[in-house]
């Protein structure tokens, strides 16, 4: 049953033997890349690691299907014959595919994002799972799993908010007309200082925006590494508010006054 | 407070409490730092804890691998002049519990209030741990538990006079070593011009006899971090 010939002269047991061969050469390759992992995970960046596991994986199914080729009489110069036309087919057929390939390769190289950073595609905000050749995967921060095609995060508007190692945020404070905003400015200074991330340098700062309608209008602006800019901006705001309380620097309620042409008269 | 403890022991130091008990369940961990309370149960056969100073990198959490020390006073550098000066550097400390490589503590705290500063700008540039110290020309006294000394050596290898505001070190680099007296590192900073400037450690301690520190930050997991740090943005 072995020796019965499929094709052109391949028995099963050549067609057998070919997937043997491409399976040991494949394992064997991810038996590298897991290997590769192991040893670089406190070396290298997750990026590195992943990009170089993907090549590995890659090159040695490309190695395999080199391998078997032969085995199955698959003559590599009828390729080259009918390559053109089968490539102009698959071209016709697949032209997002290899965009989208083609847009993977350059993702990977020109790396305007990586794994693990936080960004904006596509109006998609969450952390880069993986890239991958055909697409690209995101995990929304409420859980959700996007897949992007690699062409429209290459071609698309991309915010990466970990691409810079500081960024700056800000808040519009209003205080009481009759509360002290000098003081209000210090106990924000103080509170600045004493968060240990909120960033020495560049320095915070504190200063009257505007006089509002209802109120004096501070503007607070803090850098903080880029990793932890939210987890401060709620962290300090809210101490903000609470220590202005404690020193009876409040927050007005929108205000309006109303004057009338003629007083009214009182009934007695 | 620093070296081998055997368990079980109790340690205090102003507003610092540790209580290392042993029960049949195995060893208890309880350490007190202001309003921060840990309590930790080690499961294994373990008969002593060594507290020892580390690197100071790793609270509020381990943010960036670089200490970024401002000096109060610009220092003014003749070229071709070499200088011993020494500053401070705030000091974090570790327990570890003996056995095995010892190499990850189970408790890290400090008397000190983290900071962070970014050097450079903010696309290239790191985010550093950040620390004020007084241009000193002897050693300093001060308390092991709450500052350590870096004993730093600067030389001016450029052509022109510079100003030196700060120094940037790579903690991959850094060689602790402690008594009960002092905690201490030895530095150099080789300055090139205003815009390049290179700082080293020393493997060496500078008072012979003092015990090399447990490392968190090992080099050799980090071969492609290095152990210098290149200062490019400015000095």
């Amino acid at each position: 049953m072995m020796e019965t010939e499929i094709y052109s002269g391949v028995t099963l047991f050549e067609i057998l033997r070919s997937i043997l061969i491409l399976l040991v050469i494949v394992i064997i390759g991810k038996m590298i890349s897991l290997n590769l992992r192991r040893t670089l995970k406190d070396k290298a960046s997750k990026n590195l690691i992943v990009t170089l596991s993907k090549i590995i994986n890659y090159v040695a199914l490309f190695i395999g299907v080199i391998v078997i080729l032969p085995i199955l009489q698959i003559n590599m110069s009828g390729f080259l014959v009918a390559g053109g036309i089968i490539a102009i087919v698959i071209g016709f057929a697949s032209q997002s595919i290899v965009s989208n390939m083609i847009s993977g390769i350059f993702l990977i190289f020109e790396r305007p994002i990586q794994i693990d950073d936080v960004v904006n595609i596509d109006g998609n905000l969450g952390i880069v799972e993986d890239i991958r050749i055909i697409s690209t995967s995101i995990r929304t921060f409420d859980g959700v799993f996007v897949r992007i095609p690699n062409e429209k995060v290459f071609t698309g508007t991309i915010t990466n908010f970990l691409e810079n190692v500081a960024r700056r945020f800000e808040y519009d404070i209003g205080i009481r007309y009759q509360d002290d905003a000098d003081r209000a400015m210090e106990i924000i200074k103080e509170l600045i200082e004493e968060h240990p991330l909120a960033l020495k340098n560049p320095p915070p700062q504190t200063f009257v925006h505007d006089l509002g309608a209802s109120s004096v209008k501070l503007k607070v602006r803090i850098w903080a590494p880029s990793t932890d800019w939210f987890q401060i901006r709620m962290e300090l705001l809210w101490q903000i508010k609470k220590t202005l309380e404690e020193n009876d620097i409040k927050v007005p309620f929108t205000q309006q006054e109303v004057w009338f042409m003629n007083q009214m008269e009182e009934k007695s | 407070m620093y070296g081998v403890h055997r368990i079980s022991t109790e340690i205090v130091k102003d507003d610092l409490s540790i209580i290392v008990s042993r029960d049949e369940d195995g060893v208890l961990y309880h350490r007190v730092l202001g309003d921060v309370v840990v309590e930790k149960q080690i499961l294994g056969a373990t008969k002593t804890l060594l507290i020892c100073p580390v690197e100071p990198m790793n609270l509020p959490k381990a943010l960036t691998s670089s200490l970024l020390v401002e000096f109060q006073k610009p220092l003014v550098v003749e070229p071709g002049y070499k200088k011993r000066i020494f500053v401070t550097f705030p000091v974090e400390i570790g327990v570890f519990t003996g056995g095995g490589k010892m190499d990850r503590p189970i408790d890290i705290f400090t008397f000190g209030k983290p900071k962070f500063t970014l050097y450079g700008d903010v696309k290239t540039g790191s985010i550093c741990k950040y620390w004020m110290s007084d241009l000193n020309h002897r050693m300093p006294d001060v308390d092991p538990a709450y500052e350590g000394i870096i004993d730093l050596n600067i030389s001016n290898r450029g052509k022109r006079w510079v100003e030196v505001t700060k120094a940037v070190f790579n903690a991959y680099g850094m060689k602790m070593y402690y008594d009960s007296e002092l905690v201490s590192m030895k530095a150099k900073m080789m300055i090139q011009d205003d815009d390049y400037s290179e700082t080293e450690f020393s493997v060496k301690p500078f008072i012979d006899g003092m015990r090399l520190s447990k490392e968190v930050y090992i080099q050799s997991k980090q071969p492609l971090k290095g152990s210098k740090f290149i200062m490019e943005g400015g000095i």
